[in-house]
């Protein structure tokens, strides 16, 4: 019993000693789960936006697909992008196996249908009437975007915060094409996997600590913009 | 007779699963008021919408301005929806200010805030919202609401202005400025197309009546159509029927033939004569029963006149009504239009 204690003492000198490798750790992390979730809400919102404001054949096995999507396991995308990116794989020339950029893409794919699908259920909610009074006064598809966004701004902001919860700690595909090099891609999921794995407790509460906290933070924010929508 | 501003031709919608709007040919001239009348249901939200370009229709044509607008290109399609305007039963207001909300469509249109300002202003105040101007369009009154809705698709200078249930809401005190604006708005040559299951309104506001029921239209014929003589006795007018019964009349005191018809739901229904101001009371036998949705429309015999009644089904079944029951009928004078 003494090595809890011991590792989680040990763990409160690292965080508040500022341990060199452990911010590094943790700037990697937000890093790249910041830079992933960009990129999928870029992608994602303007095609949430698309689905449910056209008609067309196929919406609802698409919708379908996008919400089986959002339980993706990490394990699977991390498969399919390392065989992808591996020497012998179609994208192997691209050298992005073991780097950030590799843990970006795969985290951005893991956000992908999730953003998607909360911002579609979001935009689907919007009162029909926003649709309704925009085109009656001349507006457009944009401006009927727009209004929607701006009604359900709280919403969608929401499945982008949801998105950042899921790809912050997740630890398969960082593990699977980051590979965990240290000081290069080594994040805070993949730290606490190996530190346990060595016995080595205190780096791995501390980065614990770390995650647990964001993950407050962010459901937190999640619970305040739930009550403004 | 002005042009065609807006025509159904063969036209079908379903609109729930059990009804479809079906309309053969109906043409809306320039510069009139029509309005659009028939129960819950019966398809006039349906149709407003159409004629907004809200919904498309499932089969047949719709000619706005002379164009089949779903056989032109889409973006003639959007120039020309910018010359028609929509308000909601139950409007949506954007976030932001009355004056965001009013001016929303100028903007769109890509006008410079000074016009703006000077375009909003006379039509709050015909509308009785000067003093919202800068109130937050979400802190209104379901009614302010309406009215701030209205000047919103106005403001744009539409040629065809459909708004469906433009009084609901509305509180009383207001009824006739929002009905002295929708006039207004005609003299300046807006075609108006208007919803309401207010009878008497739709005959003071509009030029011409569509009956709608059950998605189709019907030719328009209200209940309780009587002919008569107007009889003037001092203070007092009566509507004389061939049959010896007198209807007592308020209003204008007319002489000689008479046509009026009283709104079926004004019409009151009691196993015992009733003790109350109004002065019209018969005693009648049902003759018929007709179930409509919530409601049941009651036909009475009255010394061999006709007399229709709408009630709740609650009442009907309080009231235990069978056909050869013998009830009072009571109305009060003001109930009774002359047409």
């Amino acid at each position: 019993m003494e090595f809890i204690a011991e590792g989680i003492k040990n763990a409160f000198s690292l965080i508040i000693g500022l341990d060199r490798e452990m911010v590094a750790i943790v700037f990697l992390s937000l890093k790249v789960s910041t830079l992933a979730t960009t990129i999928a809400t870029i992608i994602s919102v303007p095609i949430a936006f698309t689905i449910a404001l056209r008609e067309f054949t196929g919406k609802r096995f698409l919708i379908t697909l996008i919400n089986t999507l959002m339980s993706l396991p990490t394990v699977v995308i991390g498969l399919l992008l390392y065989s992808f990116l591996s020497r012998r794989g179609p994208l192997g020339f691209t050298n992005l196996l073991y780097t950030p950029w590799a843990m970006v893409i795969g985290q951005a794919i893991l956000a992908f249908p999730l953003i998607t699908g909360f911002s579609l259920s979001a935009i689907r909610g919007a009162d029909p009437r926003i649709k309704e009074a925009v085109l009656a006064l001349g507006g457009g598809d944009m401006r009927v975007a727009i209004g929607i966004g701006l009604e359900k701004r709280f919403a969608l902001l929401a499945a982008i915060a949801a998105g950042f919860g899921r790809v912050f700690s997740e630890v398969g595909i960082s593990m699977m094409v980051g590979g965990n090099i240290r000081w290069y891609t080594r994040n805070i999921t993949t730290a606490i996997a190996l530190e346990t794995g060595k016995g080595e407790f205190a780096l791995g509460i501390a980065l614990g600590i770390i995650l647990l906290l964001t993950a407050f933070v962010i459901n937190f924010l999640l619970r305040y913009l739930e009550g403004k929508r | 007779m002005g042009s065609s501003i807006l025509a159904f031709k063969n036209l079908k919608k379903y609109y729930s699963p059990r009804f479809s709007l079906e309309i053969d040919d109906l043409i809306f001239e320039g510069g009139k008021i029509y309005a659009v009348v028939g129960p819950n249901g019966s398809g006039k939200t349906t149709l407003l919408k159409l004629g907004a370009l809200l919904i498309p229709p499932d089969e047949g044509h719709i000619y706005l301005f002379g164009e089949d607008i779903y056989r032109v290109p889409a973006g003639k399609r959007t120039k020309l929806r910018q010359k028609i305007s929509f308000l909601h039963e139950e409007p949506y207001l954007f976030r932001g200010t009355v004056f965001d909300n009013v001016v929303y469509g100028l903007r769109i249109r890509g006008m410079k805030k000074k016009e703006m300002k000077k375009k909003i202003l006379p039509i709050l105040s015909a509308l009785g919202i000067s003093p919202l101007v800068n109130k937050k369009a979400r802190e209104l009154s379901a009614g302010e609401r309406k009215r701030v809705a209205l000047a919103r698709a106005v403001i744009i200078e539409p040629s065809l202005l459909l708004l469906d249930e433009p009084m609901a809401n509305i509180d009383r005190g207001n009824i006739g400025l929002v009905e002295k604006f929708i006039r207004g708005l005609k003299e300046q040559g807006v075609t108006v197309i208007l919803s309401t299951h207010d009878l008497s309104q739709a005959y003071r506001l509009s030029d011409e009546i569509i009956s709608l029921k059950d998605g189709k239209m019907g030719r328009f014929i209200p209940d309780n159509l009587l002919v008569g003589e107007g009889v003037i006795e001092g203070e007092e007018m009566f509507l004389a029927l061939p049959t010896g019964t007198r209807i007592a009349i308020s209003g204008e005191k007319r002489e000689g033939k008479l046509l009026i018809s009283i709104s079926p739901r004004e019409i009151i229904l009691s196993k015992k004569p009733l003790d109350s101001s109004a002065r019209n009371s018969f005693l009648g036998r049902v003759t018929k029963l007709i179930e409509e949705g919530e409601e049941v429309r009651v036909v009475l015999d009255v010394s061999g006149i006709e007399f229709t009644s709408i009630i709740t089904k609650r009442s009907y079944h309080q009231l235990g009504i069978k056909i050869g029951s013998k009830m009072y009928l009571t109305f009060k004078a003001s109930a009774v239009r002359i047409l």
